[in-house]
Parts: C-alpha cells; sequence; structure tokens
C-alpha cells in the first residue's frame, strides 16, 4: 500500500476519496490543488519512484474515452479505451508507461460517473452495433482493485449499456471482486502472459504464471469469459521452447470454450519513449538487442519479428480456433 | 555525495560534529566542509543566499553527478513541541502559487508537513504548515542538479507561538543535535539508495580508456558511453572489453564489436 497519499483539495470530500482514506488509514495524506503539480515536473525519476510509489487521488475534467490505438482491438469495428487510473503498481521492462510519464506514481481519478457517462454516450453514437470500451491501457485494471474498487462501480454501470463491450485487461489475481459479481456475457477479462524467462527477468512484481492460470479457472468456472494477451513477445534465445511450454501450461489447465479472445503482437515502443526507458535501464538485457526503427516504432528486425510471429501464431493455432485470434498489426 | 545545506553555522555544527567533517580552506565563498562524499556548506540567511550557495556548491562538487541534498536547519510553527524534526513534504514560496513536493523513498520517523518560506522572520504562525526563510529557495536550485528524490529539508522546531525565536546559537545546536538520530537515519537509508543508484554509472576514467584508442566523433561518443554502459552489466571493470577492442584503430571498429558482445549477451535471459 502507497506510504504517501496526495489528494486534490476539491475532492478530499468525495466520498470515494474519504472511502479510499479510510481504506489506506498509514498513509501520509497530502493536500495538493492539481495532480499535474506532483506527477508532472520534469525533476523527477521516474526508476527511482518506482521503489516506493505515492497514490495520487485526482479528478479527471475531460477526454474519459479516446478512441483506441489502430490494432488494439479484438474482432469490433469500435474500439474505445478508458483510464480510470495512470500507472501501474508492477513493474514491467517492456512496458511503455515507463517512457510516458515522468512520474511512478499512481493516479487514481475517483469521478468514475463521469467516465460511465461518457462511455455511454460514445455508446450512444453507435446505438445498435457492438462498441468495445477497453480497459488497462494506461494501467493494469485490477491490479489496484483493494483500493480502487473500480468493478463493483463499472460493472453494473456497464451492464446497463446494451451495446457496450469491456475488455478488463490485467496481469493480476485481484478476482474477488469480480467473483462477488455474476458473469456479464459483454464483459472479457483478458489475462496477459510472457513466457516463464521474460516473466523472470523483465516482470517486477508481477504475479506468477500459475497463479494468474489459478485466476482465470475461478473465473471461467463461474462463466466468465477470458482473454488472453500475449503482447509483446520478447526475443531472446529459448523463445520458442518457452512459448511452446507457456501455451502447454495454460491450455492444460484453462477451458478453450471459456476463451473470448487471444491476442498476439511483438516487442514494440514508439522511437520516444523507448529511448526514454532505455535511459532508465540502460543495463536491461531486453532493451539492448538489435532494432530497427519502424514507421516511428522502434522494433525488432524484419526478419526476426516475422519469424516470431509466425512461429507463435502457428504454435497458438494448434490449440485454438482461427475465428478467436487476433494478431496485433500495426 | 550527500551535501548538507544549512543557513547558519550553529545549525551546520551537529553535522561537522557528527561526520567528523574538516573545514575545505580553498574555498572563500562560503564555508564548507567535507569528509570524503559528505560536504556541509554554509549559505548565510535567507533565499538569496541559500539559492546562490546551492548553486555554487553544485558547480563545485556536483558537476556530472546528480547528489543528494539536505537543507537542514530550524523553523517556527503555531503548537508543535520544541525538538520536533520535519521532513518537508512541500515546499512553498510564501505569496507564489509554485509548490514543489520533494519525493520520500524511505520511511522516516521524521514528521511530514507543508514549509512556507518566508521574506523575514515572522511569527504569524497558523498550524498547516512550518515557517523557514530558506527551504523554498534550496529546493529550486538543488532540483536544477539532482531529481526531486535527492533534495530534502529537514527542520527542527525551535519557535512556536508560546517560545519566540532563539537566537542564542548553542541552544539551535543543540536542538539539532538531539534530534540527529533520526536525521542521520534519513540520510543513511537515501545514500544506500543513491549509491547503489549512481553504481550504475560510468565513471570519466573508464569512458576516457576507450576515448584513448581511437577518434571518435561526437555520435560516435554517445554510442560508445551507451554501449559501455549496458556492457558495466557483465563486467564492471569493462576490462574484457577493452582487451577485446584494445587492437581496433578506428572508432566504428570498437563500436562495431562492443555492439555485437551487447547484442550477443542480450539475447541470452
Ligand atoms: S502489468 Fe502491464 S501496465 Fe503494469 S507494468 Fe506490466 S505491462 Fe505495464
Amino acid at each position: 500500500m502507497a506510504q504517501t497519499l496526495y489528494i486534490e483539495s476539491a475532492i478530499r470530500q468525495h466520498p470515494r476519496s474519504q472511502e479510499i482514506l479510510q481504506r489506506m488509514p498509514k498513509s501520509h495524506v497530502i493536500e495538493i490543488e492539481r495532480y499535474g503539480e506532483v506527477f508532472n515536473p520534469k525533476s523527477q525519476n521516474f526508476r527511482l519512484q518506482k521503489k516506493n510509489p505515492a497514490l495520487i487521488l485526482s479528478r479527471k475534467h475531460a477526454g474519459y474515452v479516446l478512441p483506441a490505438p489502430i490494432g488494439y482491438g479484438i474482432g469490433g469495428q469500435h474500439n474505445y479505451y478508458f483510464s480510470h487510473m495512470l500507472n501501474c503498481i508492477y513493474d514491467c521492462r517492456y512496458c511503455f508507461l515507463q517512457g510516458m510519464y515522468r512520474s511512478a506514481h499512481q493516479v487514481l481519478f475517483v469521478n468514475y460517473e463521469d467516465f460511465v457517462n461518457e462511455i455511454r454516450h460514445t455508446a450512444e453514437q453507435h446505438a445498435d452495433e457492438p462498441v468495445w470500451f477497453f480497459s488497462g491501457y494506461d494501467c493494469d485494471s485490477l491490479a489496484y482493485e483493494p483500493v480502487t474498487h473500480f468493478i463493483d462501480y463499472h460493472l453494473p454501470a456497464f451492464a446497463e449499456i446494451e451495446n457496450a463491450w469491456l475488455e478488463i485487461r490485467t496481469k493480476s489475481t485481484q478476482i474477488r471482486q469480480l467473483l462477488q459479481h455474476e458473469a456479464n456475457p459483454r464483459v472479457v477479462v483478458a489475462f496477459s502472459f510472457s513466457d516463464q524467462q521474460v516473466h523472470q527477468h523483465s516482470e517486477y512484481q508481477v504475479p506468477s504464471i500459475q497463479k494468474r492460470i489459478d485466476a482465470m479457472k475461478k473465473l471461467s468456472d463461474q462463466g466468465w469469459l477470458l482473454g488472453l494477451r500475449f503482447d509483446p513477445v520478447v526475443y531472446h534465445q529459448d523463445y520458442q521452447a518457452s512459448f511452446n511450454d507457456l501455451l502447454e501450461t495454460i491450455f492444460s489447465q484453462v477451458d478453450i470454450n471459456s476463451l473470448h479472445s487471444v491476442s498476439l503482437g511483438s516487442f514494440r515502443l514508439p522511437k520516444q519513449n523507448f529511448k526514454t526507458i532505455h535511459e532508465l535501464y540502460p543495463q536491461e538485457k531486453i532493451l539492448n538487442q538489435p532494432f530497427e526503427l519502424q514507421h516511428g516504432m522502434v522494433s525488432y528486425p524484419q526478419d526476426r519479428e516475422h519469424a516470431m510471429m509466425t512461429f507463435c501464431e502457428q504454435a497458438l493455432l494448434r490449440y485454438i480456433p482461427s475465428t478467436i485470434y487476433f494478431p496485433c498489426r500495426w | 555525495m550527500l551535501i548538507w545545506m544549512c543557513a547558519l553555522h550553529c545549525e551546520a555544527k551537529p553535522i561537522i560534529d557528527r561526520y567528523h567533517l574538516k573545514k575545505i580552506t580553498q574555498s572563500n565563498i562560503f564555508d564548507c566542509y567535507q569528509n570524503n562524499a559528505i560536504f556541509c556548506v554554509v549559505s548565510g540567511m535567507g533565499a538569496i543566499n541559500m539559492a546562490a550557495a546551492t548553486a555554487w556548491c553544485a558547480a563545485q562538487f556536483a558537476q556530472n553527478t546528480s547528489p543528494v541534498w539536505i537543507n537542514l536547519g530550524i523553523a517556527g510553527h503555531l503548537d508543535l513541541d520544541i525538538g520536533t524534526t520535519i521532513l518537508a513534504s512541500q515546499v512553498r514560496q510564501v505569496g507564489q502559487n509554485n509548490r514543489i513536493y520533494p519525493i520520500t523513498l524511505t520511511r522516516t520517523t521524521m514528521t511530514r508537513m507543508p514549509i512556507e518560506s518566508q521574506q523575514a522572520e515572522n511569527v504569524e504562525y497558523d498550524d498547516k504548515s512550518i515557517y523557514d526563510l530558506e527551504a523554498f529557495a534550496f529546493v529550486k536550485t538543488a532540483s536544477r542538479f539532482s531529481p526531486l528524490e535527492w533534495c530534502h529539508c529537514i527542520k527542527v522546531i525551535s519557535d512556536n507561538s508560546s517560545t519566540p525565536p532563539t537566537r542564542d546559537k548553542a541552544r539551535i545546536s543543540e536542538l539539532i543535535t538531539r534530534s540527529m538520530p533520526a536525521i542521520d537515519a534519513f540520510a543513511q537509508a537515501l545514500l544506500e539508495i543513491h549509491t547503489d543508484h549512481m553504481q550504475r554509472t560510468l565513471t570519466a576514467h573508464q569512458l576516457h580508456r576507450f576515448l584513448d584508442l581511437a577518434h571518435f566523433s561526437q555520435t560516435q561518443r554517445v554510442q560508445l558511453k551507451k554501449s559501455l554502459l549496458a556492457l558495466l552489466a557483465y563486467d564492471p571493470s569493462l576490462d574484457t572489453y577493452h582487451q577485446s577492442v584494445s587492437d581496433f584503430k578506428q572508432a566504428h571498429q570498437i563500436l562495431g564489436s562492443l555492439e555485437r558482445d551487447l547484442h550477443r549477451l542480450s539475447e541470452q535471459l
């Protein structure tokens, strides 16, 4: 739990802020005017802050729902994302958030109602068509659930918007709140995985592969639709054997019938983002491999990327039908 | 490297005693004391003196490095007990909107509170902040040279609504000395993180060993630095890599060889 809790004066009395303050009685509370005062100053170091990130409670004022980046979808025509939080309690070395913000503090926007209003409004613009809303783009959707109670508010709200589909993307095992709700057929809980070697080497504080599989099994037993996200696949000498092991471990335990979608993408980052992350972690192995710049993105050389994607795709399609397979094209 | 910044001699004395600092004789602008990588500088009272001393100190002792900075001194508050030790959670210059938030990486027993820096001594206290003269100027200047994780203000309460500000130097030193266990614990914990962090940086000596082998353009220097920094993870002395390129006469050959080593090593997780 964060030792320091910054809170915008204007939302100190907000019921959700009050509940969170009660859940974090030991945190030192510091009042601020706007979250940017703490989150945006130049003179801070993301890597150092990751050692002890604070929680910032804030109100979002605009831009609650944004069009999802190309290649992010899982079969839908209309794709949007929303972020009730910025940053993540986990620490994956390939994560683009490291290069996105100057601060590693977690920002939580407590005005959930405004997000849902805009989600409703966006869904209305595509009436009678399914509209996808992705949570977990700027954060991990569930990792901070014991503090945020995001699920308790958003699940009933989504249930009322008839053409709205929700993807909850996570590497967390915080599923207690989900299990207290009935499965919603328009909600997909998507778990991200890297192979064991990448997990061990580059995913700090992330629950083990087995624990995530256990969480998936519990959700599947209760009827929840599941997603699998193999994105990014990170290159290393043994990636083929490790990826096969990972698939074997997952598919020997997770019921394929509970799978809504499976996506796959290789490691890539926007150029500036990669540069920032490499400066933060100049000795990180996965950032010191050969890369190429393609369309503004730093990625593996084309032949390597092609070989990886082909291999992983063929391996995946031995377990799943192509109808639920969505490669991330960018 | 840890630099203590104090406005007054009597505030610096507990630091000088505790860390056995010796006066640096060649400095005649500000009084400076040193023991290895610990420095203490006496700026004189007020924001302008503190800002000037901090900037001077950075130029003097902290080129190419981001030291830990701690501003230690006394402060006032409405009703906090005399001797209470405060770690700044926020610093603000009275009359300005701009606030800065030093970032705490370690647990501390010290109370955390906002500090309001004033133009001159003032006894119109309130209970929300503590009052000093230099904290804002210090953090604003120090954070140009080090990230906010390395810039902290610690103040010991010397006056409140029932005890007026004191000019008694011995009393001020004594108040700070009594707080030194908590202050030292905080400084040591911070230094430990700092040392660990700085170990991952390339020294000028390490870089020059390679630069001496050939002529490097500016771009090639940047590339060399990057490769060496990454290779430090595999051989902290860099001897292996120096040996493997020592016969090359051209910068591009050296860079190519280092890059191949790096790629090979990076692909084995
Ligand atoms: S779990 Fe996801 S959001 Fe969190 S650090 Fe890892 S990649 Fe980033």
